[in-house]
């Protein structure tokens, strides 16, 4: 073993001094605060030190108790939890629908197809509209619920949307699947690893049963840590607490909750920095508008550049964009980098978070760039395009 | 990271190293349960013509000839692979391993790996003395005596490297030469028709084709259903969204058109059912003259404007 190799000099991060627009980043960057506080709650279980109730969620100092509830006034639902990411969530709704029938957009993210195998649940999808625009049309649901009637002689036990999608950065239409779901009486899980944090997002107007939050990528917190929120209907099915005893001790856990492992693993920096930047999360998300306000203006930049186009919805209504660029892909072919090129390039300027190799295509995501540095990124771009001949508009 | 780490192979790799004088050896093997052995135990066995009990690997390792004559090979050293010198490396591995090793080979060499085998003299033979002898590196599905004494589980193989192959395998895993492709399945669209596109010019996007036509960029979107039927678009950009709309509103022509802000998006749905057809001759004719009259239509498009 070469152990020099994890010396913290050379543990040194490969974005740092860089503007980092990787589509997962951006909602995930620490507020001043959550920085504040790093080092004095950076070892392992550092919230433990005082729990007396044998839960992480039921801590009530540092706050996370009240934490939780404020989490769930604030996504406009009863209750929440923080669990191992969006995915655990996903996993833990679907473990109380175990066997049953799923029905999902055909953009979600594969953690949503997983969690569903893990719990052997049968899945059917909404399409979406295909090329250019992938959107998915809530009627598609209720088309979706009729066909899964027709196939199993009954109604999908829940359904799944996911808020924006991973791929094209689109914003689904939550509210009309909302009332679609309500009618058939279906439990909606609203997968917000985009949104929430982000945006606001009120799931009892939205009509989700259930909403699905990624504090890593969306609410400015260290990664693993999701939110699941949902109301006091459903909370004893998603949060069932243990039932086992020890056959020949007859130990039991009887508060621990089941899908969570009993206490869910967020029991340091993940739930604090989450709680830190609580407060900024809560104002940011007011000024969305700018945001996609920025993401338009790029949009409008980016494609100066010959045969650079926005894939997915337009206009967009979301920071997280996906764009195909046949000219920097025939550069590629004939660069010695081959699709790394790009990649290098915006390094040299000061840019990371295109995935390296990818030319054909690449996603980036904008939230929370300073005008000043929008500019930076999108002159990148020309700048790179000008260099390699591609004609760029004034 | 190592061979068998990267591969994730539970037998260690065996050195096997000829010698053309005779060492002193202890025991009694068949060549194949020796190199079972050294992989399971990493314990160093060394075989002469005195110990090794198998008519077949005397022969075929070159302890001596077929007429009996006294052969080149006096010893032959089985060690565990560490890197040192040696002529073969063995690896004991199941089909699933293989099967990762060769499309790893393949990545580094651009060349596929081999299998030639008769079920006789397998490991000895097969996988040992044909790679050394060869230079190429050999898959052996073991022979009788492998299977029946040499104690190979049934779901085992063998395969032989050359040394100098073997080192230049661990030397990419090292220095990460052979990239990871994405995990993720995005379509289920088959092979060969992907590539009937790529020889037209179209590279493959997330979830579409894309490339140039004279000049234009154009894309093409299979719409899964009954029949499989193919969208082709070209996009034309004008100055405001309001030009793009009039633009598209006077239109009246055979295409679809959409308005996308400042962009007209342009469409047709041609009839080809491309899962049906495009194994067919004239495919890439009948659809390049569909690319090239909605190329036109495009040009047609953007002049429209003036009067629009």
């Amino acid at each position: 073993m070469e152990l020099s190799r994890y010396h913290p000099n050379n543990l040194k991060r490969i974005s740092e001094g860089m503007i980092n627009i990787h589509p997962i980043q951006r909602g995930g960057i620490l507020t001043e605060e959550a920085k504040k506080i790093l080092l004095s709650w950076a070892d392992g279980y550092s919230v433990c030190d005082v729990c007396l109730e044998g839960r992480v969620d039921l801590i009530k100092n540092p706050p996370i108790n009240q934490l939780k509830q404020d989490v769930a006034e604030f996504l406009g639902m009863d209750t929440a939890r923080f669990t191992a990411g969006a995915r655990h969530a996903k996993f833990v709704i679907m473990s109380a629908f175990k066997g049953g029938t799923l029905v999902l957009d055909s953009l979600a993210h594969y953690t949503s197809y997983i969690a569903a195998e893990l719990n052997d649940m049968k899945i059917y999808e909404v399409p979406n509209s295909g090329y250019p625009d992938f959107r998915i049309n809530p009627e598609g649901y209720a088309q979706t619920f009729e066909r899964v009637k027709e196939e199993t002689g009954r109604y999908p036990d829940i359904a799944l949307l996911t808020h924006v999608d991973y791929r094209y950065g689109n914003l689904a239409d939550a509210e009309k699947v909302g009332r679609i779901c309500e009618e058939y009486e279906i439990p909606l899980v609203l997968n917000t690893a985009y949104t929430s944090g982000l945006m606001e997002i009120n799931g009892k107007k939205l009509k989700a049963s259930f909403i699905v939050g990624s504090g890593h990528k969306s609410w400015a917190a260290t990664a693993p840590i999701g939110i699941l929120a949902t109301n006091y209907e459903l909370a004893d099915r998603a949060f069932q607490t243990s039932k086992v005893r020890g056959e020949w001790s007859g130990r039991a856990f009887t508060k621990k909750e089941l899908s969570m492992f009993g206490c869910s693993p967020v029991y340091g920096l993940p739930v604090i920095t989450l709680m830190a930047s609580f407060p900024k999360v809560v104002e940011r998300v007011k000024h969305w508008d700018e945001e996609v306000e920025k993401a338009r203006w790029f949009v409008r930049e980016m494609e100066k550049i010959e045969g650079l186009q926005l894939i997915g919805e337009r206009p967009k209504n979301h920071t997280l964009m996906h764009f195909e660029s046949p000219a920097f892909h025939s550069i590629a072919k004939s660069h010695k980098k081959k699709g790394y090129f790009l990649y290098h390039e915006l390094k040299k300027r000061g840019v990371f978070g295109v995935q390296a190799g990818m030319t054909k295509n690449f996603k980036v995501n904008t939230y929370g760039l300073s005008w000043e540095e929008l500019e930076k990124v999108a002159n990148a771009f020309k700048d790179i395009a000008e260099k390699y001949g591609v004609e760029v508009e004034d | 990271m190592n061979f068998r780490d990267y591969f994730e192979i539970p037998l260690n790799p065996v050195a096997v190293i000829f010698r053309k004088e005779e060492m002193d050896a202890e025991g009694e093997y068949r060549f194949c349960e020796a190199v079972r052995i050294v992989a399971e135990h990493g314990e160093r066995i060394v075989i002469n013509e005195f110990n090794l009990m198998c008519a077949g690997a005397l022969v075929s390792l070159g302890f001596v000839t077929e007429m009996a004559e006294e052969g080149e090979t006096r010893s032959i050293v089985l060690e565990p692979y560490r890197g040192q010198e040696c002529d073969v490396v063995l690896v004991v591995a199941t089909p699933d391993r293989i099967m990762r090793i060769s499309s790893y080979y393949k990545n580094l060499f651009d060349e596929e790996l081999k299998a030639q085998f008769a079920g006789e003299t397998a490991v000895c033979g097969e996988a040992t003395a044909r790679v050394r002898d060869t230079g190429e590196p050999n898959i052996s599905f073991l022979c009788p005596g492998a299977r029946e004494i040499g104690n190979y589980r049934r779901e085992e193989v063998v395969i032989g490297f050359p040394k100098d192959v073997f080192v230049r395998i661990e030397t990419a895993i090292r220095k990460q030469e052979v990239k990871a492709l994405c995990g993720c399945l995005m379509d289920d669209l088959p092979k060969d028709l992907i590539e009937r596109f790529e020889q037209m010019g179209f590279d493959k996007s997330t979830d579409h084709f894309f490339g140039f036509v004279s000049g234009k960029s154009v894309k093409l979107y299979i719409f899964k259903g009954e029949k499989n039927t193919l969208g082709i678009y070209t996009s034309v950009k004008f100055k405001s969204e309001e030009e793009a709309e009039r633009v598209a509103e006077s239109y009246a022509g055979e295409y679809v058109l959409m308005p996308r802000e400042n962009w007209i998006e342009i469409m047709k749905v041609s009839d080809i059912d491309v899962f049906q057809e495009y194994r067919k001759p004239d495919f890439e004719k009948r659809l390049n003259s569909e690319i090239e009259k909605i190329v036109e239509e495009a040009r047609r498009i953007k002049g429209l404007k003036a009067r629009a």
